[in-house]
């Protein structure tokens, strides 16, 4: 379902393009830099995050909190401490949104937010594998899932939903952004949640559980990946 | 943040010998020669084009992602029948260290200035029906917006972002709109339930760049500039961005396969004899030409995708011809 291309954009230091059943980004990596003086950090290194929407003139305020989101989670993967006084520019470029066509956000209120983490979520997955490809120092990994919980209270996973049209239907109760670390190939922490709409206790614990399930399967897929990747890249080794 | 692309004197020598031979710094054989072109439409969606320029050795150069939005607005009152049209581009920290993230495109820069070229080669030259964007005259029209992502830049951007343009505005439908008593009755978004409608693209102008390569040095030019040489300077089109940047001066033609010049522009650079503007634009029309059929191509092999089963649905007779 997901598709990953990595090392698409050979003028950058990393870069990653993440294709989900309902979206297309490309992100690229570029550092450590040597940034402007005013975002010098004397002790660690300054995080740029700057995302292009797919269409219209950006970032706008949508795109401007995802880039905060990021920025506030990327600092606490990146090694921060290892590249003092210098930048890392993480850029990201939506391909494709299911809710590009015209009148595809009308109806239903929640479809602007479902749109925009939509974003924020393959724009987290790309990412990571960005920062790899760029070969910045990690303190350890992450995996990023969307999960809507739905008038009949079920879990359901938003990257799998294929077409627009599902995706109107889904009657959302509470769309839930879970961004886990993973250590050691093991889920570790809670990097970042982001929930919208109304929801209790029980539905978080229930959205974790499913989330942890989903991260343990598709991190595979990224681990032999990358795997593959570091044999491809240092050939010469043996 | 940004850092400027520099060439050392060693690069910048090679490249221009290069030229003077009649040779370029990518394998190319020729100033006149284009890179490789290649169109792909995404199949699930109208309007959603990726052209890339690729080398002779099939690596990508330039990469443009071409996306087409619309909306329903209310027209301009000088306007009351027309639609809108607005191109926008901006180039960002994802295509190279060389730009900036945050900054505006303006006339200065130069994805500013080649997409103002864009825009009004459209707009003006009618290659795209305003009127037909209209659906209640003073109240609501189509306004089509053209995003264009620039992914990969090595050169060659205009030929490549006027290419993108164009292929989507052939490519892109808009919901269909029923119109009932000046009112909207209804807009038919699922393109299911009702095809959309292609948008009315008159003729298909495409741009090209001319790079001019001055051989001799700026002083000797002028002393010469009364006993007026000719064929002293080199013309090279789709240069890639280190050819670019040696460059002394661009011309930038548009044209159609009528062979019609839609838009003519020399912003400054060296003085180049007038009779060469035929010339150049002489030289582009073959290029035009090939560049359409391949444009019309690409949009018929994806029509033919959509439309497995169009011909068994058809009630067409097959007709012979003798």
């Amino acid at each position: 379902m997901v598709s990953i291309k990595y090392s698409v954009l050979k003028n950058l230091d990393g870069s990653c393009e993440y294709t989900t059943a309902n979206s297309k980004v490309i992100t690229g990596v570029s550092g450590p830099l040597e940034p402007k003086q005013r975002h010098r950090l004397p002790l660690q290194s300054a995080i740029e995050v700057f995302i292009k929407p797919s269409h219209g003139v950006g970032p706008s305020t949508r795109e401007v909190l995802m880039q905060d989101k990021l920025a506030t989670a990327l600092q606490s993967i990146i090694v921060t401490e290892k590249y003092p006084r210098e930048l890392i520019q993480v850029n990201a470029q939506i391909l494709s949104n299911p809710f590009d066509s015209f009148g595809s956000l009308q109806n239903d209120p929640f479809n602007e937010i479902v749109s925009s983490m939509i974003d924020l979520n393959s724009c987290f997955n790309s990412i990571f594998l960005s920062l790899i490809d760029a070969n910045i120092a990690l303190k350890s990994c992450y995996f990023s899932n969307l999960f809507t919980i739905n008038d009949k209270n079920q879990v359901i996973n938003i990257t799998n939903v294929e077409s627009l049209e599902s995706l109107q239907s889904l009657s959302h109760k509470s769309i839930h952004l879970l961004v886990f670390e993973i250590e050691e190939n093991k889920i570790s922490n809670i990097l970042l949640m982001d929930s919208k709409g109304t929801f209790h206790d029980d539905d978080i614990i229930k959205v974790i559980d499913a989330a942890q399930a989903n991260t343990e399967l598709e991190f595979k897929n990224i681990r032999s990946l990358i795997k593959e990747k570091v044999k491809d890249d240092y050939i010469w080794k043996v | 943040m940004a850092k400027e692309l520099e060439l050392n004197n060693t690069e910048k020598k090679f490249i221009l010998s290069l030229l003077a031979q009649n040779q370029r710094l990518d394998g190319r054989k020729s100033l006149i020669e284009t890179r490789n072109l290649d169109i792909k439409i995404n199949p699930d969606a109208y309007g959603d084009v990726y052209v890339s320029l690729l080398t002779p050795e099939g690596s990508v150069s330039t990469r443009v992602h071409c996306k087409i939005t619309a909306d329903i607005v209310k027209p301009k009152d000088k306007r009351p029948f027309e639609g809108s049209f607005y191109v926008n581009c901006e180039i960002n920290g994802l295509t190279g260290l060389q730009f900036e993230n945050y900054s505006k495109p303006n006339s200065m820069s130069s994805e500013g200035y080649y997409t103002r070229f864009l825009e009004s080669m459209i707009l003006r030259s009618n290659a795209l029906d305003l009127e037909q964007l209209c659906i209640i005259a003073g109240e609501k029209v189509w306004d089509i917006r053209l995003d264009l992502h620039v992914l990969e830049y090595d050169g060659g951007f205009l030929e490549c972002a006027s290419i993108a343009c164009l292929t989507s505005l052939l490519h892109f439908k808009r919901p269909y709109v029923e119109v009932q008593n000046e009112k909207i009755h209804k807009v038919y978004t699922d393109l299911d339930e009702r095809d959309g409608v292609n948008l009315g693209v008159l003729h298909i102008p495409i741009a090209v760049k001319f790079n001019i390569f001055q051989q001799l040095p700026t002083e000797e030019l002028i002393k010469q500039s009364n006993n007026t040489n000719p064929g002293k300077e080199l013309v090279a089109i789709d240069c890639t961005i280190k050819e670019e940047m040696l460059s002394n001066g661009e011309v930038l033609v548009a044209l159609n396969k009528n062979r019609e010049i839609v838009q003519l522009d020399k912003p400054g650079g060296v003085p180049l004899q007038s009779y060469k503007l035929l010339e150049l634009a002489n030289m582009a029309l073959p290029m035009v030409e090939n560049i359409t059929s391949k444009i019309l191509k690409a949009i018929e092999i994806d029509e033919s995708k959509r439309n497995e089963y169009a011909y068994l649905l058809s009630a067409e007779n097959d007709r012979y011809d003798g």
